[in-house]
């Protein structure tokens, strides 16, 4: 009963965020520029062709009667058409997104795997060698410009020691003689279920240096975090008794600190998620990765602005779902969170 | 250590609990002395300092202390292009010929004081919203609360492209767009201070002695919010730098010839499979090292002000 | 219990996971790997070049005008085709065997080839070429103000095309140009920009396209049934990668991955890097290139000739040679560089004279600055920085707009009251004649489309349609007055004429018979090159 109440309020409290984030989207579109027809339809754009997306805007008639009228264009997905790619903004999404889904994905996944187990480790000797060091390597981490560790990583890995590919998602000759079939637009996913092994082989070869990097600062995070609640759930009572009662130290630390520490964890991954999608832009146009980030500064360079709008739209709507999800996980998981959400 | 401070925030707002909270720990007040002791001698702490002060004394002074004061204001020298480091010009030249000393000095102006200019004024806004919906309680503090969680849903660099964007380049609009960005967090923080703090006897007290709204915010909340405030005020510090950076990098800084430091990554890359790394090596450190610096230099100070942390 | 098993259950998958997502090194295809060397055999038969820019390819042929054109070379082809340089024939058959003129020069007779299919089926033949010749002029676009002068065209025989011009014009270089002159085939007459967009074409050329990934590559395949034939070492494959990076295409070859990389897309610094490197050359050659700095005649302050000859005075010519193309690059006399005929034999008037240049603008009143805008293309960035410091030192600010071209060049030609004061295009000529240069970039448009500096004045006009009309009658005649042309725009100092840029190339060393062709300029035509075995 108590669940379902507060799952309701959670749900709630996402709309209207997301409510939120479509009137502040409207109010810096529309009401901060100048010349919003202008800024829509691009600085190529002549006079008339202004004029026409003017009308279509309906700028001429009152804020409020703009705004329903916005809400309703984006409610038939209609989210403008690109200057650049000449297609409407949605496709261009439909084409982007996988991709941009697809590192981030593999992102949080090496900022889980390697993040939380070191974290444990970590925490299991504290203030020991490696807790110093990783804690180190996640300060630096978190205070390293993404841009920057793309290319030391492109240095490394690429032009010094030949491991991995430079950048886009698939080489040329093995799209070539291996041409993938697009299913799900994942393209580990769409190689693995048709059996494709050559070219996923290569995809994942491909993707595994810019979701390095899209991890790094998740990471950093992941590990600081896990190693804290750990360290933290060691000290408590019942763990000391565990200890008492001669359980083997390692079993002590997976089973019962790692369990407590668990659910705030996956709050900061989901979190983290959010500026893994952030990272991505830099990422993405680095590596050459055809998502919503290269999408975005190819946007930026060409003053294409309705790509820009829908990204942030689309990466925020992400955002918004990912936290509710992760909030719903934890109560789902964690029979002791209470009503609102909060875990004793 | 910014999303971990984040994510405490939006947990007040009623969205993901207050764990991260209770992990990266604001600090209270008591006992500062001899926790400032206990974190005095860390040699992190020491390094960073002095890297900053020097940074800082180096950009205010940017114009004296380098004999190239007009390269690194942007004048080309094409007859010492791309020039590898040397005694004349520690850390080399760039495309154009200008010693890249002088330019990454020049280029720390910019970025200290876009970064101070965001932070403060982030800090300002923050505080009079939080202070405000703290106090007040009710509806007006639901709006503000639901107002910040808006923002804190963007990516925070997908917002400042899409303000950059609106607002046309410039040195002015960047500041708008990062404070923007940036001033929810600090609201939250306060807000949260304040309504920890309402409900405390010795705020009672002051208002059943009359003391008016503003100066029990005055006396009584602000003081005990300075701490954190201050902590994550000098983390971002580095955060905004690093986000600016990224700004430059897709194109959307200052134009030449004014140094940034950003602007300097983006440019210099293409020289560095040629073999002058430092061209794009340089700024890209001088990012890193800034933004670290002011990470460790938070930290320290969170450290020194959470009563938990043992020595 | 459950929160425990779920947690084991995690950490099971993430064993599972990080298994598989750390692959031997060995099972991932090497890089660095020359291609040429100890690749497969089968990809000796593979090239791949970097096209740029990766967002904008406009890849319908009758519109095309920027590098798209480096990939329709090999899948289009036009009537008659340029030679290189020092051939004894300036134009040689392509899908025309030969051709005649009229004395006049108004009506031209082509005789076609035989033998010769569209991709997609269709016949070649004289309706088709009527059909393609048509569809140019009705779009046009890019370089379609060439074919003006076509009135009429007659299909007497299937192999047959009788041109009727209102005026005399070289039809026989016309039909070379690879701007706008390619044949397409009948059954697309109707399609527009997205169904091109989408991936497809309909030429006749010997590659056709195999996939196009937008933003990545356009990979081409050997058209089986080309007129041509195929004999053994060909490339059955060119893979054009779509690059706007300049860093990531010289890693790429670095990493030999790339065969072919052009100046516009890395810049000749990192060129001056790359020549040493092992399988690597730098191939240098004149080129018919050049870069005008259009000044806008249509707005304050360089509508007063004072501004822009104060403009012209403050370039510095001598640096940017020094330094733009590896010093390589060479000054110009005027919009018309060497190599083409027609051109000012005197060096232009205007030097860098900064002392100059500053009477010239107090006496036009700016005296205590101005603030004036450059747009350019982004590799440009160190040429538009010397200028700038230049004028600086004469009070003027010089703001920097750099974009690619197809970002910056529309915007400015819709609106020219708005448009930058200052306007630099790499000009590569779309027929090389003087008329390409003087026309395109100077002649008055009523819609602008590459006159950027708007200029517009009828005795400049005039002059240039009488040399125009007596190129085919009375070269000489031409000549002379295509030179007073040039002289007219120095008096006006309607552009700065920054320099004459060489070709240069950077490509694989096994990579045999690419002759720099003047006029399809960083256009590699792969069916005559092979790799070396």
């Amino acid at each position: 009963m108590l669940r379902a109440g507060y799952l309701l309020r959670r749900i709630a409290a996402a709309l209207v965020v997301i409510a939120g984030v479509l009137t502040l989207t409207f109010v810096i579109t529309r009401v901060l520029p100048s010349d919003p027809a202008r800024l829509v339809a691009g600085q190529r754009a002549s006079p008339e062709q202004v004029a026409l997306i003017r009308q279509e805007l309906g700028l001429d008639r009152p804020l409020s009667v703009q705004f329903v009228h916005y809400l309703d264009n984006l409610a038939h997905g209609d989210l403008g058409t690109s200057l650049a790619t000449g297609r409407s903004v949605r496709t261009d999404l439909g084409i982007f997104l996988p991709a941009t889904l697809e590192l981030v994905l593999c992102g949080m996944a090496l900022a889980l795997l390697i993040g939380i187990p070191a974290g444990v480790l970590a925490a299991a000797r504290e203030r020991g060698v490696f807790d110093r060091a990783t804690g180190l390597a996640a300060i630096l981490g978190a205070a390293a410009p993404v841009f920057a560790l793309a290319l030391l990583a492109q240095q490394i890995f690429f032009n010094q020691l030949h491991w991995l590919p430079l950048n886009g998602r698939l080489d040329s000759d093995v799209s070539f003689a291996h041409p993938v079939t697009a299913i799900t637009g994942f393209l580990l996913l769409d190689t693995a279920l048709t059996g494709n092994w050559t070219a996923w082989r290569d995809a994942l070869a491909h993707i595994l240096l810019p979701a390095l990097v899209v991890a790094i600062y998740p990471l950093s995070i992941v590990l600081r975090m896990t190693r804290n609640t750990t360290a933290e759930a060691l000290r408590q009572p019942h763990i000391t008794v565990a200890h008492a009662k001669g359980l083997h130290g390692r079993t002590v630390v997976l089973r019962h600190a790692l369990r407590s520490a668990m659910l705030p964890v996956l709050t900061i991954a989901g979190l983290t998620f959010a500026y893994a999608i952030t990272g991505t832009i830099l990422v993405e146009l680095i590596f050459r990765w055809p998502g919503i980030g290269k999408y975005v500064a190819d946007a930026i360079v060409a003053k294409d602005f309705p790509p820009i709008l829908a990204v942030t739209l689309v990466s925020t709507v992400i955002f918004v779902a990912v936290t509710l999800g992760v909030d719903l996980l934890r109560v789902a998981l964690d029979p002791r969170t209470r009503d609102d959400g909060v875990t004793r | 250590m910014d999303v971990l401070r984040r994510s405490g925030a939006v947990g007040d707002a009623g969205t993901a609990a207050g764990d991260a909270r209770r992990v990266t720990g604001a600090a209270t007040g008591r006992g500062r002395t001899r926790r400032w002791r206990r974190v005095a001698g860390r040699p992190a702490l020491w390094l960073s300092g002095l890297f900053l002060a020097a940074v800082v004394a180096g950009a205010l002074l940017a114009p004296w202390v380098t004999p190239y004061a007009d390269e690194g204001a942007g004048a080309p020298n094409i007859a010492h292009k791309l020039l590898a480091p040397s005694w004349e010009h520690p850390l080399g030249a760039d495309e154009m010929g200008r010693d890249m000393l002088a330019r990454v000095l020049y280029g720390a102006r910019s970025s200290l004081a876009l970064a101070l200019l965001v932070v403060s004024s982030s800090v300002v806004v923050g505080v009079i919203v939080g202070l405000a919906a703290g106090y007040a309680g009710g509806w007006a503090d639901e709006a503000a609360m639901r107002t910040t969680d808006v923002f804190l849903a963007f990516p925070n660099l997908l917002l400042a492209i899409l303000l950059v964007t609106v607002l046309g380049g410039g040195f002015v609009s960047t500041v708008l767009a990062l404070a923007l960005v940036w001033w929810p967090i600090y609201a939250l923080l306060v807000r949260g201070q304040v309504v920890s703090l309402r409900s405390q006897p010795f705020i009672e007290a002051a208002r059943a002695t009359g003391v008016t709204p503003l100066g029990i915010m005055r006396r009584h909340l602000l003081p005990n919010a300075l701490t954190p405030l201050l902590v994550y005020a000098t983390i971002d510090l580095g955060a905004v730098i690093l986000v600016a950076a990224g700004l430059s990098f897709i194109g959307l800084g200052p134009q030449p010839p004014a140094a940034d430091w950003g602007v300097m990554i983006y440019s210099g890359r293409q020289y560095v499979l040629g073999g002058s790394w430092w061209v794009a090596g340089v700024p890209g450190l001088a990012i890193m090292l800034t933004a670290l610096a002011f990470a460790v230099l938070g930290d320290t100070l969170r450290d020194a002000g959470d009563p938990r942390q043992r020595g | 219990m459950k929160s425990v098993r779920t947690l084991f259950l995690a950490l099971c998958l993430v064993a599972v996971l990080s298994s598989c997502a750390a692959p031997p090194p060995a099972s991932v295809q090497p890089p660095a790997t020359p291609a040429t060397q100890d690749a497969p055999a089968s990809s000796a038969n593979i090239a791949r070049a970097a096209v740029e820019p990766s967002a904008f390819l406009d890849l319908d042929p009758s519109a095309a005008c920027t590098a798209e054109l480096w990939i329709l070379n090999n899948v289009y082809e036009t009537l008659t085709r340029y030679t290189p340089t020092g051939s004894a024939e300036a134009i040689e058959p392509g899908l025309a065997t030969s051709w005649s003129a009229s004395d006049d020069g108004l009506t031209w007779t082509f005789h076609l080839r035989e033998g010769v299919t569209f991709h997609d089926g269709a016949a070649f033949d004289a309706s088709a070429v009527k059909q393609s010749v048509e569809r140019t002029q009705r779009l046009g676009q890019c370089a379609a103000y060439l074919f003006e002068p076509i009135s009429e065209i007659e299909t007497p025989d299937p192999y047959t095309v009788v041109f009727k011009l209102s005026q005399p014009a070289p039809l026989d270089a016309i039909m070379a140009s690879p701007y706008s002159a390619w044949i397409t085939s009948p059954l697309i007459a109707d399609k527009d920009a997205a169904w091109f967009a989408a991936g497809n074409e309909a030429g006749t050329g010997p590659y056709r396209y195999e996939r196009y990934e937008p933003g990545q590559r356009l990979v081409v395949q050997r058209y089986e049934d080309y007129w041509g034939g195929w004999e053994p070492g060909q490339f059955d494959t060119i893979i054009f990668e779509l690059l706007d990076d300049s860093v990531v295409a010289e890693q790429m070859l670095r990493a030999g991955q790339l065969d072919f990389v052009n100046q516009l897309i890395i810049t000749p610094d990192q060129m001056a890097g790359l020549d040493g490197v092992e399988g690597l050359r730098l191939d240098t050659a004149p080129s018919v290139a050049n870069w005008i700095i259009n000044l806008n005649h249509r707005r304050a302050p360089t509508n007063d000739v004072r501004v822009r000859q104060a403009l012209a005075y403050s370039f510095p010519y001598t640096a940017v040679v020094a330094n733009a193309v590896l010093g390589k690059g060479t000054l110009a006399h005027g919009a018309v560089p060497a190599g083409v005929w027609g051109q000012d034999p005197e060096p232009q008037r205007y030097i860098e004279d900064l002392d100059k240049a500053r009477s010239l603008l107090e006496e036009a009143g700016y005296g205590d600055g101005m603030e004036i805008t450059f747009s350019y293309d982004p590799p440009e960035e160190p040429t538009a920085e010397l200028w700038q410091a230049n004028l600086a030192k004469i009070g003027v600010t010089l703001n920097l707009e750099p974009a690619d071209i197809t970002t910056r060049w529309e915007p400015a030609r819709r609106s020219p009251e708005l448009a930058p004061e200052a306007f630099m295009l790499r000009w590569a000529p779309d027929i090389v004649d003087p008329y390409s240069y003087l026309f395109n970039l100077f002649h008055s448009e009523e819609e602008p489309l590459w006159n950027m500096g708007f200029y517009n004045d009828p005795a400049f006009d005039a002059l240039l349609e009488q040399a125009r009309l007596e190129t085919v009658t009375d070269p000489a005649a031409a000549t002379a007055d295509y030179i007073a042309a040039q002289r007219m725009l120095a008096d006006d100092a309607a552009a700065i004429y920054a320099l004459d840029v060489p070709e240069l190339n950077i490509i694989a060393g096994d990579i045999q018979g690419y002759v720099t062709n003047p006029a399809y300029s960083h256009m590699p035509y792969w069916y005559d090159l092979r790799r070396e075995q």
